[in-house]
């Protein structure tokens, strides 16, 4: 059911992307020189990949139980200059679990991004940082997390561009008192596709 | 489109010299951020883990035929147990669970309704009914389903009778209806034919929710209103005895120690015990509809109830008289992990708790739950070993 689910938000994405690309071509297509000032949001789906988890000693928990979900997301972003972009982000994931659960996260954050290549391709490392929101069999957490990312897209009009992007994402849980053993360190790999438009 | 939206930017700006009243943008952003961290925070459980909890997490593989239904009631012979579902399912004792259920031929068929089942560990109780619950006969075998009887039940409880129950207590098999009045009745098989079992329970407005016998001397039955006790079979009448839990559509469940004690459980978070002829209300959790109730004692020296919740996540709750305690979400007792109680609970009704009567492995002591799992696409019966020599529990593992 989720991976059909995912390639429809892909599919959706992508084809939206390019028709409203094609609908915009200007005589310049690719007149996309970023400068300070310049916004995009970009809409992203894609797969979620448990990779690990470690223990309050940093011990590996094995197996984690999780199996591969997707995630959706919704990035705007801000540039500085022109290499240098700022924005936030929000975006839901999920993951299903061995014993038939599902566990979800929203993670809301501030990102900062890099920003190289030319056109019609762009290159970016990003970051992103703050609280994400943690929901299993009815229990909520609300976490820090950080992710570190890299990806390209391509230009298909002067408003609009393609890509995908790889992030690692760190995930940790914290408790307090008497209860810090329970604090686990989730390490997850997060893929996706989309469409980015410029303003 | 990028000089528009500049555009559209540059007149949204405040002119020079006007002053922008009220709280900046920025202040609302951070009040909503703050309210929402706030908010969420106040819904934080330090005592759970999400990774340490999925990490417990076994997986369930049962049998298709209890994914995503209802079990309503189980019994037993030497060899087999059987479960209720739309139809009587079964599987022999001896072989494992995952893929071995299958269902029961009664009386030479798999094409019917069953509305009722019953075992005493020797015979099997099968109640057929039409698609509207319309009482057909119940039938009867002893030897695992070869040979069956019809037990011309008709005859005695009458043909516009619905099937709501059948049970064996005291190794008498008790059949519970309503007619299309909607009024509720008892019968029992006296050993060639079905009688009421008391003018006090014949025709009366509260549908009937159980019965038992205590171990000791009586019979003890509840409807959704009120208690009724019996010596002798045919003569069940109203419990007199004062502080009793009787109340409107209060009373949802009852079950016995076998030694003569009763408890009954409430819609108000209350069971009321009854012993040496008094009833104690004993509170479970406040304000709290319970389910079913069940005596456990394994281990025998700290004997616990069972408790289903009322409520909507469901399960169970375990209750510790000596303590005494009240355990949640399978934080302790038969439970091995929470994660496991989460994964294969949560969300569902419990309908009963059962043992059977016959253990086919005497090392053992097997309690299975019976739950409603319509809607969640998992399974609607598990069981749960509990070892005589070393006092632990399995854990719940899908049928």
């Amino acid at each position: 059911m989720s991976k059909k689910l995912l390639v429809v938000i892909v599919l959706i994405a992508s084809v939206n992307a390019l028709t409203l690309g094609a609908q915009e071509k200007t005589s310049d297509p690719f007149a996309a020189a970023r400068k300070k000032g310049d916004q995009s949001i970009t809409i992203l789906a894609g797969g979620f990949i448990p990779l690990f988890v470690l223990d309050n000693n940093g011990a590996l928990i094995s197996p984690s139980n999780m199996y591969p979900g997707a995630s959706f997301g919704v990035q705007y972003r801000y540039m500085l200059g022109k290499s240098i972009g700022i924005g936030g982000s929000i975006a839901g994931s999920f993951v299903t679990t061995v014993g038939g659960g599902t566990l979800f996260f929203a993670p809301i954050g501030v990102t900062a991004a890099w920003i190289g290549g030319g056109e019609p391709m762009e290159y970016e490392i990003s970051t992103e940082l703050g609280m994400n929101i943690l929901r299993l069999y009815g229990n909520g957490l609300i976490e820090p997390y950080a992710k570190l990312g890299a990806g390209f897209s391509r230009y298909v009009s002067s408003s609009w561009s393609i890509g995908a992007k790889v992030s690692w994402c760190f995930m940790p849980e914290f408790h307090l008192g008497t209860y810090s053993s329970l604090n686990s360190y989730a390490n997850f790999l997060e893929f996706s596709v989309g469409a980015v438009y410029h303003f | 489109m990028r000089e528009y939206i500049a555009r559209l930017a540059e007149n949204s700006l405040p002119k020079a010299g006007k002053v922008k009243s009220g709280r900046t943008p920025h202040a609302v952003g951070l009040i909503v951020a703050a309210t929402f961290i706030l908010l969420a925070f106040s819904g934080c459980d330090n005592t759970f883990s999400v990774f340490q909890t999925i990490s417990q997490e076994e997986k369930q593989i049962g049998a298709d035929l209890f994914k995503n239904t209802t079990v309503r009631a189980m019994a037993d012979d030497s060899s087999n147990y059987y479960a209720l579902l739309g139809q009587v399912v079964w599987r022999p004792k001896s072989t494992t669970s995952e893929g071995s259920w299958d269902v029961f031929s009664v009386n030479g068929s798999t094409d019917y309704f069953a509305a009722g089942l019953a075992g005493d560990g020797t015979n099997i109780y099968v109640a057929k009914a039409d698609g509207d619950n319309v009482l057909d006969d119940i039938y009867v075998t002893n030897d695992g389903g070869t040979k069956w009887t019809a037990m011309n039940a008709a005859t005695g409880i009458g043909s516009d009778v619905f099937v709501d129950w059948l049970k064996c207590a005291n190794n008498t098999l008790f059949v519970a209806v309503h007619n299309s009045a909607s009024k509720y009745s008892l019968f029992y098989y006296d050993g060639s034919s079905f009688v009421s079992a008391g003018a006090a329970v014949s025709g009366i407005d509260a549908p009937l929710v159980d019965i038992l016998y205590d171990g000791s001397s009586s019979y003890w039955l509840v409807s959704d209103s009120k208690v009724y006790k019996g010596t002798t079979l045919g003569a069940i009448a109203e419990d007199s005895t004062a502080s009793n839990p009787d109340y409107d559509r209060y009373l949802l469940g009852i079950a016995s120690d076998g030694a003569g004690r009763v408890i009954v459980s409430r819609k108000d978070g209350y069971i009321y015990s009854y012993a040496s002829s008094v009833w104690t209300p004993i509170q479970i959790k406040s304000s709290t509809k319970l389910g079913p109730v069940f005596f456990l004692t394994q281990p025998a020296s700290t004997p616990r109830i069972l408790i289903g919740k009322g409520v909507s996540s469901y399960g169970y709750m375990e209750y510790n008289e000596s303590t005494p305690t009240l355990k949640e979400n399978g934080s302790s007792f038969i439970s091995t992990s929470s994660s496991i109680y989460y994964s294969t609970m949560l969300s569902k009704q419990v309908q009963a708790f059962w043992q059977p009567v016959n253990e086919y492995d005497a090392t053992k002591k097997t309690l299975f739950i019976l739950l409603a799992s319509g809607g969640t696409d998992t399974y609607a019966l598990y069981r749960n070993d509990y070892t005589i020599s070393t006092g632990s529990w399995s854990g719940w593992t899908a049928e």
